[in-house]
């Protein structure tokens, strides 16, 4: 990769550096789209779970509504370098180590869960209830109301919080290289902050906001498609 | 078909507070009966049919759906016979993520039908209500009036034996309205369907209830033919209601002309007389005046239809002494449905 940067006529220095920041790139795009993917399988049931134990749903129960909104708003409240650090012995369990990109999915999964679980159900709570009576008075049950009324009803919204959560991530993804996680974070500092290497830096800023825009346009994109309102 | 046996509904607010929608309400709705209940907001009408098919579980009482009583039945078992009652709603309640064909099939998959039955039924469905090239439409790019055609295909999917009509046509425009009731009519003369229909217009319950009851406070007030009521409203909120409807005018006229209960000498009396049926097309003001030489003058008049049923209001003044007029009122008591009267007016 190095030689054919070189003989593009790269200088050596270049060469290295762009090799760098393209590993950058694979993993931090790595550690997102994994963090996401694990997040959304678990963040959206926790969210169904949410909605339908709060009020006016289904299986309403205020005592365990309020202890499982208390759990997911005490994760939400701890930043997210915190985090990291205080659940190394949970990645540990997981990934084997607690360095490297595959490790730094676990803290970003864990902090995103939450996160993602009130934004799912704020989401489904924006869905008419008539919606609701309608499917109950053909006789649906909960489950296929949530999976054929709410969910697909819901999806614009859904997919502007899948959206806003990637975002998320990819910020996160960045501090997770700081301590150990790989990634353009990582770069970021060693390069740009402890050498002093100011370009580098710049670069890796430059990836990340062309990261951000592109998952943006995306979002959008998608949520218009289902959105036939 | 519905029988409803001393319904309470108690909402428990918080603590404290309670709201007791329902104080005991009982009805008998036959089959193939169009019923209409009519209240205004906050009457109890939308927990009332919410009971029907139990989106709300009664406080007390029973609801007996064709011999059956399911006020205890379990949720799944609900589930069954909510299939056969169908629902419809004021604001139409479809799907904007899925096309006109996946609403109206909705239901038929959560009944279990196979996909090229779903098909058949889907399309046969949207053919009985005229919306047979919407297909693949979405909900958002059609009318108030052929959304609420696809909410009665969806909810006569699986072919039940009663439709429930919350507030159905509060949504739309009056022209609306009425294509929407006839639909309906003829919806329940081609499938035998047994209909409730709440609503706070009378003109719904005018067009096409066979039977109406009117809600006040949580109990039902009057109930009877829908002709009759018209006809003879008895509670104040009933009278004020079918004025909006029927002698709109009459309050007007009369606030004009100042009438008193007692009779003076040269007064005139004034009548309401309240024609019905085939009855209304009896010559009778000729009639009375050529038998008992009085001399009356017709002050206003109104007919209206209810159910293709002639229902006519007539406001006659009376000239002469009090024997004639007494035997003009004994005479036209004998010819028309009703007749009130409102007052002596002093020359």
């Amino acid at each position: 990769m190095i030689e054919f940067l070189t003989e593009l006529g790269f200088s050596s220095y270049a060469a290295k550096i762009t090799v760098l920041l393209f590993n950058g790139t694979v993993d931090t795009a790595y550690m997102v789209l994994l963090a996401t993917l694990v997040s959304i399988v678990l963040g959206v049931p926790l969210g169904v779970v949410l909605l339908v134990t709060s009020k006016g749903y289904f299986y309403y129960s205020k005592h365990f509504y309020t202890a499982l909104g208390t759990v997911v708003n005490a994760l939400r409240s701890v930043p997210f370098i915190i985090l990291m650090v205080a659940i190394i012995p949970i990645t540990k369990f997981f990934v084997g180590t607690s360095i490297g990109t595959t490790a730094a999915v676990v803290p970003l999964t864990v902090s995103t869960i939450p996160f993602l679980a009130r934004l799912v159900e704020t989401s489904l709570k924006t869905v008419p209830y008539g919606l609701i009576e309608a499917a109950q008075s053909m006789g649906a049950s909960p489950f296929r109301i949530i999976v054929r009324v709410l969910i697909p009803e819901a999806m614009p919204e859904l997919i502007a919080n899948f959206t806003l959560t990637v975002i998320v991530i990819i910020g996160c993804s960045a501090m997770a290289g700081t301590i150990g996680g790989g990634g353009l974070g990582d770069i970021a500092i060693r390069y740009g902050y402890m050498r002093f290497q100011l370009p580098v830096m710049v670069m890796t800023v430059l990836i990340l906001i062309v990261m951000v825009q592109l998952t943006q346009l995306l979002g959008d994109f998608l949520a218009k498609r289902v959105d036939h309102r | 078909m519905i029988k409803l046996e001393n319904l309470h509904k108690i909402y428990q607010l918080d603590k404290n507070t309670s709201l007791h929608a329902l104080k005991g309400v009982s009805l008998n709705i036959k089959k193939g009966e169009i019923f209409g209940v009519i209240g205004l907001s906050g009457a109890g009408k939308s927990t009332l049919i919410r009971l029907i098919n139990m989106l709300e579980t009664p406080s007390s009482g029973k609801v007996i759906i064709d011999g059956e009583d399911i006020t205890s039945y379990s949720e799944a078992n609900l589930r069954k016979v909510r299939q056969s009652i169908g629902m419809i709603f004021q604001q139409f309640n479809l799907l904007s993520s899925a096309t006109v064909f996946d609403n109206v099939a909705f239901p038929l998959k959560i009944a279990g039908f196979k996909k090229d039955e779903i098909k058949k039924r889907v399309l046969e469905l949207l053919s009985l209500v005229g919306l047979d090239d919407k297909a693949n439409v979405y909900p958002a790019q059609l009318s108030g009036g052929q959304k609420q055609r696809v909410g009665i295909a969806r909810a006569l999917a699986t072919n039940p034996k009663i439709l429930l009509c919350d507030e159905a046509t509060s949504a739309l425009d009056p022209k609306t309205t009425s294509s929407i009731l006839k639909l309906l009519c003829s919806l329940r003369d081609r499938l035998g369907l047994t209909i409730v229909i709440i609503t706070h217009q009378l003109e719904v319950i005018k067009e096409c209830c066979d039977r109406v009851a009117v809600i006040d406070g949580g109990v039902i007030s009057e109930m009877g033919d829908t002709i009759e009521v018209f006809a003879s409203p008895q509670k104040d909120l009933t009278k004020h209601l079918v004025a909006t409807v029927v002698r709109r005018d009459l309050d007007d006229l009369l606030s004009y002309t100042k009438l008193y209960s007692e009779y003076k000498e040269n007064s005139r009396a004034w009548f309401l007389l309240t024609f019905l049926g085939d009855r209304a097309n009896d010559p009778v003001i000729v009639d009375v005046a050529i038998k008992t030489n009085a001399k009356i003058s017709i002050m206003a008049g109104q007919i209206n239809h209810i159910q293709n049923q002639p229902l006519g209001f007539l406001v006659i003044a009376v000239d002469g002494s009090k024997d004639a007029i007494d035997t003009a009122l004994k005479e036209l008591t004998d010819r028309v449905y009703k007749v009130e009267l409102l007052g002596y007016e002093v020359e």
